[in-house]
């Protein structure tokens, strides 16, 4: 039994893939989703929809033709599954050229109609195309990130040099609400290469890499609202706001490292990771139990942290009942490396946690493999037998 | 005359030559034998003549014996008449005798008359002469109350309490008749007031000499008071020297800091003003302080302890008091002795004197000091409980005094080892700019010094520790010393255990540990700053991992000898000693801590050694990712040259080769023979690349490979391709292990580069995966690719089975990334290669 649930699930992708992002829950509804963006320049590239039934362990998978180009990015709409944005390039006179676009999966995906046209993908039959809702460009520049609000109402997208605010209320007509530009003499030396949306202080805050290091925008003023310098050297692959705690990040480069940062002390790390031994290309945090950390890098590992010193949830023993307890709290109180996820032969440049089950995280290779884990037992069971509620 | 003859005859036979019958003047001569013999052998006319003879002969004897019978005759007649005169005269003095006798009978007899009428008078004459002498006595009782107060005004109180003490007993003899009475109430009157003011003086005067105490303790004050006021009094002024000496320590170290100050001031000045070393200062500290201590003990045991009272008390209230007053003694001596341990401490702590170099005068400056006082206290303190705290107090000095050494070693090892290093930081920045200079030209003097700076380091290091376990053994030479603190064993194994081994020795070692992982490892999961990463150069991060790890191989082994050497001692692993506990004779140590000390070193320098390759390995992506990034790589020419970076690339792998060689070789691995003809080996044989030779030949050009060509070539969305190419291109994988830059890092030259060549690989595979390629950039990539390989693998001794991996999958990759994958062809790219 507890191989059963310990073993992972592997699923292939054909192409070559980047893109990874998990699909807001459905209200009543236990299934996860997740969705893999591929990348290839000679084919069709694919949107893959993958549904995960916890109850009889099957994936399900529906696959949509992405025919605007190769997929770099790409993030779900937190209010409607159906709905997701990509960042894309295509050529253009001899010019790559980077586009974000959201879309949306043309049918209900429980629809009879839609699985039997994904079923026979072995016959070389075409895959039904994403129905295009609005693009997000801006002409003359590449789009390089692309980021939803938590509540659905503003998408945040990245060019090379600007951050653009949209309001994609009017589902059809998109407007820019605000945009901000990075200075033209960091701009000179550095791009903007990811963004995060803040979920605390009413969601009015972005957080951006440029180069080596971090620009967070006040969303009001479009003014830098801090900023880490060198944070990673040369380049910051990856930010995220722990889900719980205010002012805490935690960032990802190049420099091997994942760390942590206070922003009102810019200055000092709270701790830094060091076990990747190449780019760490993701860092997540869980979203339920934020001393979970999910991290993958391009030395084909994807690790899972237990940083219990810098978590939301209360640190220490709160239950002195039972002995046996005690022991295990001992060990919990210290921060450490959970596991290491080794079934990668390639580069894994996005690992995501699950939007809603906390103990599933998925991890997507170059190659095309995408691998669901679990977290371990043992930790699962340490941290409920912590968490107050 | 019958039987004589025959004796004679038996005798003749027997001894014929004295017993011969026939010589007359002989015993047994025998007439009869004699006339025969005669008659036989003589002649007549000798017979004759013979006959005549003998008639002579006998005529002159018979006439002999009758003068001799008259003589003799005549001589008794005399005697007779003697003895009858003698008779008549002892008659006469018998007489004069009896006269005698009579007359001295009548001489006893008058003396005795005379002796009876004397008598009488002379008992009279003695009793007058006893009232004679009573009166006088009463005399003196009487005149004592004056004469008291005489001796009290004239401040003459011992005469004063010599008089009285003398007069009480008769005083208090005759206490019942009324006038006795008065006197000795007006004596007592008269000496309250020499007491009183005897008391005031003592009370009021700072220093009261032994003499008043004495005074007052022969007036019965209470002793107990008297010691007490005695011994305070006295404090301030024993205490004196000691505060004296005190100053003497601050002037001491202030002139310290002024002589390390004013240079200017002269040697001679300088030798002047040079103060007591330890030793003497200890020296005369002890003197002068405990000397005094030491004398106003002996007036005190002679006032209050031997003494006896002169109270008539019942002997055990005497006995108690007399404990009372040695429990004062002892609780003041504590005082005092803890008093100037403490000063001792401050001495042994302070700057000039704890930071003296000569260990010698050091620890003979200890031992003298505990040498003397372990003797005195046995003197002067009595009861276990004083001894035992006494001694705690020696034992914690000597204890204080050690670790005030160690702590003094380990701060000028310290001191040497940073000042090292900032030395080797400030000679590397030279170095770097001379090589800046020189550029390319030859490097020989600066890798010269690589090595050379890690022997000095490591040497002076060694010394360092060394000189200190030379100088630490010197404290088991003061035998003394040793003797003090018990069995000599016992203190050798807990000196040797605890301060040497323990608070020397490892603790050095982890501070070593803690120092290089705060200041050059960023490995430590404490809150760092950012600016800490670049601070240190790469090659200094180089030069100490190797120190660390010959420091750890050699030096430690040799310096644990050096350690069982001085100290007697064996380190011994865990199980042997389980062994051999029983069995020898000489102390042992565990040597797990070392062992754990000595992982913790190999793991430091494998992290400062990853740090060097991550930082070289850094500099070196951060060129090529430069230059991937800046170029439009849709929109290029048709390659004609190796691009320049990959050449400074190579010339950076060179120097970084020849850096490492010179700290880390090969010799563990057995380098094949061939590596160095294999460097010029020219790989001139064509193959159209492709296909990978599974028997280990080396491939010659690296192409992509096929499946991935296949995948960009075979247009055409939903081909079969796409599945199959899937498939084939994770095929690969099975076979080639996964790149993971750490695993297995060694300290070897092989291993190190390697592991930046990979770092390096790995990065260009990144950075060539987020670009797009026209058909000319992927040819591009193909001959900077193969340039590489034909340079990378020498630097890896032939291992270079990785490299091939990652170039592949570079070319891979790119064409995967490429719009219009068209090959260049193999020789063409050879020739080019060529060509630079």
């Amino acid at each position: 039994m507890v191989d059963d649930d310990e073993a992972p699930l592997i699923y292939g992708v054909e192409f070559q893939a980047r893109a990874l992002c998990a699909v807001s829950g459905v209200p009543d509804d236990d299934t996860v989703r997740f969705l893999v963006g591929t990348q290839s320049i000679k084919f069709e590239n694919q949107v893959h929809f993958l549904e995960y039934d916890e109850e009889s362990g099957s994936l399900g998978k529906s696959i949509y033709a992405h025919r605007a180009g190769e997929i770099w990015r790409m993030t779900s709409s937190p209010n409607d599954h159906r709905h997701f944005a990509t960042v894309y390039q295509t050529i253009e006179d001899t010019n790559v050229v980077s586009k974000c676009t959201v879309w949306q999966i043309p049918i209900d995906a429980t629809n009879d109609q839609s699985n039997s046209l994904t079923i026979d993908d072995s016959s070389n039959q075409l895959h039904q195309p994403l129905r295009k809702k609005f693009d997000l460009n801006v002409p003359n520049s590449n789009i390089i990130d692309v980021e939803w609000e938590i509540n659905g109402e503003r998408i945040g997208t990245i060019s090379e040099t600007n951050v653009y605010i949209w309001n994609v209320e009017q589902h059809d007509s998109p407007q820019i609400l605000s945009t901000g530009s990075i200075d033209s003499k960091s701009g000179a030396s550095h791009k903007l290469s990811c963004c995060r949306w803040n979920p605390h202080i009413s969601t009015n805050q972005l957080a951006t890499s440029l180069g080596p290091h971090i620009r967070a925008w006040d969303l009001r003023t479009m003014k830098c609202s801090f900023s880490i310098d060198n944070a990673h050297l040369p380049y910051v692959r990856d930010i995220d706001y722990n889900p719980n705690r205010q002012y805490h990040l935690m960032t990802c480069g190049d420099d091997f490292r994942v760390k942590f940062w206070d922003v009102r002390k810019p200055n000092e790390c709270l701790k830094i990771l060091t076990d990747h031994s190449h780019w760490v290309w993701s860092a997540r945090y869980n979203h339920f139990h934020d001393q979970l950390i999910v991290t993958s890098s391009s030395d084909t590992r994807v690790i899972l942290f237990n940083i219990a010193s810098l978590s939301s949830e209360p640190y220490g023993s709160l239950n002195v009942s039972d002995d046996a307890k005690e022991e295990v709290e001992e060990i919990v109180n210290e921060d450490r490396l959970v596991r290491i996820f080794d079934e990668h032969e390639e580069s894994v440049y996005s690992a995501q946690w699950a939007s809603n089950d906390p103990w599933l995280l998925a991890s997507l290779s170059y190659d095309g493999r995408l691998i669901l884990n679990r977290v371990p037992k043992n930790e699962k069971f340490q941290i409920l037998l912590r968490c107050p509620t | 005359m019958d039987p004589s003859k025959s004796t004679s005859n038996s005798q003749a036979n027997i001894l014929p030559s004295t017993y011969d019958p026939t010589n007359i003047d002989s015993p047994g001569f025998d007439p009869e034998t004699y006339v025969t013999k005669l008659l036989r052998e003589s002649r007549l006319a000798q017979l004759i003549d013979k006959e005549q003879l003998l008639t002579k002969q006998i005529k002159t004897l018979d006439n002999e014996m009758q003068t001799l019978v008259y003589e003799n005759y005549n001589k008794f007649i005399s005697a007779t008449d003697t003895i009858r005169q003698m008779k008549k005269d002892f008659k006469t003095m018998e007489d004069e005798m009896t006269r005698l006798i009579s007359t001295m009978s009548t001489i006893n007899s008058n003396n005795h008359q005379i002796h009876l009428t004397l008598d009488n008078r002379r008992q009279e004459i003695r009793k007058l002469t006893s009232i004679h002498v009573l009166l006088q006595k009463l005399q003196y009782l009487f005149q004592l109350p004056a004469k008291l107060k005489e001796y009290a005004d004239d401040n003459q109180y011992d005469l004063a309490v010599n008089t009285y003490t003398k007069a009480l007993k008769a005083l208090q003899k005759y206490e019942h008749i009324p006038s006795f009475n008065h006197i000795q109430q007006t004596c007592k009157e008269t000496m309250t007031n020499i007491r009183d003011e005897l008391k005031s003086r003592i009370d009021q005067q700072q220093t009261s000499s032994s003499n008043v105490v004495k005074l007052l303790l022969q007036l019965g004050e209470s002793s107990d008071y008297l010691a007490q006021q005695y011994l305070s009094q006295n404090k301030l002024r024993l205490e004196h020297p000691l505060e004296l000496m005190k100053q003497q320590l601050i002037v001491v170290e202030s002139q310290l800091g002024s002589l390390s100050s004013s240079v200017t001031i002269s040697n001679v000045v300088a030798q002047q003003m040079h103060p007591m070393d330890i030793l003497e200062f200890v020296d005369t500290s002890y003197n002068s302080y405990m000397k005094n201590l030491h004398e106003f003990v002996e007036s005190y045991e002679l006032l209050f302890i031997r003494n006896p009272s002169n109270i008539p008390s019942s002997p055990s209230i005497e006995d108690e008091y007399k404990e009372r007053c040695k429990h004062y003694l002892e609780n003041f001596l504590l005082e005092l002795y803890s008093a100037y341990i403490k000063f001792i401490h401050d001495l042994f702590q302070s700057k000039y004197y704890g930071q003296d170099d000569d260990i010698q005068l050091y620890v003979r400056a200890i031992d003298r000091f505990l040498r003397r006082s372990s003797s005195d206290i046995y003197k002067y303190l009595f009861t276990q409980h004083a001894l035992e705290k006494m001694r705690s107090m020696l034992d914690a000095f000597l204890k204080f005094a050690i670790e005030c050494r160690l702590k003094f070693y380990h701060s000028r090892i310290d001191r040497h080892f940073h000042d090292q290093i900032i030395e080797l930081r400030k000679s590397l920045t030279i170095i770097q700019t001379n090589e800046q200079i020189q550029s390319s030209s030859d490097h020989q003097p600066s890798q010269l010094n690589l090595s050379q700076c890690v022997d000095k380091m490591l040497k002076q290091l060694t010394n360092d520790i060394k000189s200190t376990f030379q100088n630490l053994s010197k404290f088991l030479d003061g035998t003394e010393l040793v003797c003090y603190a018990g069995k000599k064993n016992v203190f050798m194994k807990q000196f040797a255990t605890n301060h040497v081994w323990n608070g020397f020795f490892l603790t050095l070692l982890e501070r070593l540990i803690t120092y290089f992982e705060h200041e050059y490892t960023t490995a430590s999961n404490h809150s760092t700053m950012i600016r800490h990463e670049q601070s240190s150069p790469p090659i200094l991060l180089l030069i100490l991992s190797k120190l660390i790890l010959d420091f750890d191989s050699s030096s430690t082994p040799y310096l644990c000898t050096v350690f069982e050497e001085k100290f007697h001692f064996i380190l011994e692993n865990n199980q042997r000693s389980d062994n051999q506990k029983s069995g020898s004779s000489s102390f042992s140590i565990d040597r797990s801590k070392l062992i754990a000390v000595q992982k913790q070193f190999s793991v430091i320098a494998k992290q400062l050694l990853k740090q060097y390759i991550c930082s070289q390995g850094f500099t070196l992506s951060q060129m090529l990712r430069k230059s991937i990034e800046t170029r439009d790589w849709l929109n290029t020419v048709e390659p004609r040259h190796v691009r320049s970076v990959m050449k400074r690339i190579i010339e950076d792998l060179t120097q970084i080769d020849k850096q490492v060689k010179t700290l880390y070789n090969d010799q563990q691995s057995p380098a094949p023979l061939s590596s160095s003809y294999g460097r010029y080996y020219h790989r001139s044989n064509l193959v159209s690349g492709g296909a990978r030779s599974s028997d280990g030949g080396r491939r010659t050009i690296i192409m992509p490979r096929s499946s991935a060509l296949d995948r960009a070539t075979s247009g055409g969305p939903g081909s079969s391709a796409g599945s199959t190419g899937n498939l084939q291109l994770n095929f690969h994988k099975v076979f080639n292990e996964k790149l993971d830059i750490f695993i297995d890092l060694q300290f070897q030259k092989t291993s190190i580069l390697s592991s930046i060549i990979k770092l390096l690989l790995k990065t260009y595979l990144e950075c060539i995966r987020l670009k797009t390629f026209s058909r000319y950039g992927l040819q591009q990539v193909q001959v900077d690719i193969n340039y590489l390989y034909n340079y990378l693998w020498s630097f890896v001794n032939n291992d270079d089975r990785f490299i091939t991996n990652l170039l592949e999958e570079i070319v891979s990759s790119t064409a995967m990334r490429c719009l219009d994958p068209v090959l260049m062809e193999a020789s063409v790219i050879t020739v080019i290669c060529e060509g630079n």
